[in-house]
């Protein structure tokens, strides 16, 4: 199958002052076929964030390539990608902060479909009803401000305007990280929902993992800037690969007493930052497994089971 | 344990101006030594009942109705200058930032020393030499050099360990963590919650823990209450609620993450 997205060897640095260099991305390769849900999941500062807004070309590339659908979007310039927005579209974390607080729903749901010539008028607000009522909302909405909802409400709202143009790509970026639980998974929901109706692609951005579970059908995990695990999501969760991916199920807290006390093997110490990355396998520092080698050589991210890949010398299953 | 409660909350209710109550009758009891949890979600009323257990509700929060007790004395009556005794040494905190709790312009080391220099009566020896000591007991790796730092030297995980130090640091006898892991990177969460489960045992010091992640509640607790509305929907042993969950909403919050 002809992948809709294709990053290769993806890199996003940001200079600071005294020649210092965030290597917020540094160098990843990363497919996403048509139809497919996939969760990309680490903790802050690892480069998830800043991968996904690479991949809109909403931040420059420091080096790398990106295909969607078969064009450079590396090589494209501001105006030539314009038209290919309807195609891509992003749900942010904060809704509050993507609407305009001054203009009504109908308004935010209907630009889009003006701007990219699908309805105008009268037309475009009819349509704007039927995506609101599409993510469990009513068209009476309509004349509404953006303060008139709640958190998952207008959570809703950025998704139903991320909908509107019908695009084959949807990035989220922690859409459901500053909601309450019991909301995060009627969202969750819903989002799955829409993937498999409109045969969209979804990149779902979270630290969160029973979001994945509830999201993604594949899970991508990354390390300070690199892709360390990519399986599909059951396969992650009963058989991780990388130290770190078993390091990340461990520290999910179940809710039930009898799972809460099983035993773990965890990291020690903090993330290092992007800015002083370790040599050899940035995991090192803290992994419970590392050899000398893992100090000096960077593993590849390699094939080791079925669908699943990983960057690791000593992996934690084998072929 | 002891049958007496260390903390003993009666009938509280807490008001702003003359809106609807935002904690309604919330009643409980925590032990010496014990563990509860609060867990609710946002707007649950329970960092309110935390807060009034300090004395500290934002300007325009009373306490409508109610009673305080701690170690038998009533906290709801005593004046400002009576709580400032307290807070940071019967009872001390841990809150979710510890960037905006510590002083960007004071050293580690001096913040830590300053904690144990306001109860005087309650640590003995140098204040200074008491703080490295602290921050050593926190794993903090060599001591001596993180104590000469600044707030912002320090990453979120070190932070929260300074804030722990300097929490334990006068021996409290109740320990008020409100969300202490929830700004912190998931691999980091459970060493700071073992970490303050290390210290509390070596201390014998009691825990209320204001959270809305019923896996921390599992993985820490004694007893929880789970808080909807500004009530207590249902209270018992961890065990009995998250494995026998009684009330829908705790069933729903529990099925959320199922």
């Amino acid at each position: 199958m002809q992948p809709l997205v294709e990053m290769r060897a993806v890199r996003v640095y940001f200079p600071l002052q005294r020649g210092e260099i965030v290597r917020a991305v540094d160098g990843v390769d990363l497919v996403l076929h048509p139809s497919e849900a996939v969760g990309l999941v680490g903790e802050s500062g690892c480069g998830k964030s800043t991968l996904a807004r690479a991949l809109l070309r909403l931040l420059p590339l420091t080096s790398g390539e990106i295909w969607f659908d078969g064009q450079p979007l590396h090589r494209l310039s501001e105006s030539e990608i314009r038209p290919l927005r309807r195609q891509m579209q992003m749900v942010f974390q904060d809704p509050m902060a993507s609407l305009n607080p001054r203009m009504r729903i109908g308004h935010v749901l209907s630009e889009p479909l003006e701007v990219h010539g699908l309805a105008r008028g009268r037309q475009a607000w009819q349509r704007a009803g039927r995506l609101l009522e599409r993510v469990g909302l009513s068209a009476d909405h309509l004349h509404r401000y953006p303060h008139e909802f709640s958190g998952g409400q207008r959570q809703r709202i950025g998704i139903a305007r991320a909908i509107a143009t019908q695009p084959r790509l949807l990035v989220a970026d922690e859409p459901t990280s500053a909601l309450d639980v019991s909301i995060r998974a009627q969202i969750h929901a819903l989002l799955r929902e829409l993937q498999r109706e409109m045969n969209m692609t979804i990149l779902f951005v979270t630290h969160d993992l029973h979001a994945v579970r509830q999201v993604c059908s594949r899970v991508v995990v990354m390390y300070l800037g690199k892709v360390v695990e990519s399986a599909p999501v059951d396969q992650l969760f009963t058989t991780p690969a990388h130290p770190y991916t078993r390091a990340l199920l461990d520290s999910v807290l179940e809710p039930k007493p009898s799972q809460a006390r099983r035993p773990r093997s965890l990291p020690t110490g903090d993330v290092p930052t992007a800015i002083r990355v370790p040599p050899g396998c940035r995991f090192h520092t803290r992994c419970p497994y590392a050899q000398e080698r893992c100090r000096v050589e960077e593993p590849p991210l390699q094939p080791v089971g079925e669908g699943q890949q990983v960057a690791c010398h000593y992996p934690l299953i084998s072929h | 344990m002891a049958t007496i409660p260390l903390l003993q909350v009666e009938r509280l209710t807490i008001g702003f101006g003359r809106e609807k109550p935002v904690v309604h009758e919330v009643s409980f009891e925590v032990m010496p030594g014990e563990t509860v949890g609060i867990v609710g979600e946002s707007g649950s009323g329970k960092t309110m009942t935390a807060l009034a257990v300090l004395r500290l509700l934002p300007p325009g929060g009373r306490i409508v109705e109610g009673r305080i007790l701690f170690d038998g004395k009533p906290l709801h009556q005593f004046s400002e200058a009576q709580m400032r005794q307290v807070r940071g040494g019967d009872i001390s905190m841990v809150f979710q930032d510890p960037f905006t709790c510590l002083n960007p312009v004071m050293r580690v080391g001096d913040q830590v020393a300053e904690a144990a220099r306001l109860h005087r009566g309650r640590t003995e020896g140098d204040p200074y030499a008491l703080a490295l000591q602290m921050l050593r007991a926190v794993h903090l790796p060599d001591p001596e050099r993180i104590a000469r730092r600044y707030p912002h030297e320090l990453s979120g995980g070190q932070r929260q360990r300074v804030m722990i130090a300097m929490a334990f640091i006068c021996h409290p006898r109740l320990l008020i963590a409100d969300e202490p892991t929830t700004a912190l990177d998931v691999t980091v969460q459970l060493q700071i919650l073992h970490l303050m489960q290390e210290i509390q045992r070596q201390q014998g010091t009691a825990v209320l823990l204001i959270t809305h992640d019923l896996g921390v509640v599992a993985y820490t607790c004694d007893r929880v209450l789970v808080m909807h509305e500004g009530r207590v929907v249902e209270s018992g042993s961890v065990d009995e609620v998250l494995e026998r969950p009684r009330h829908p909403y705790t069933r729903r919050l529990l099925e959320a993450l199922a």
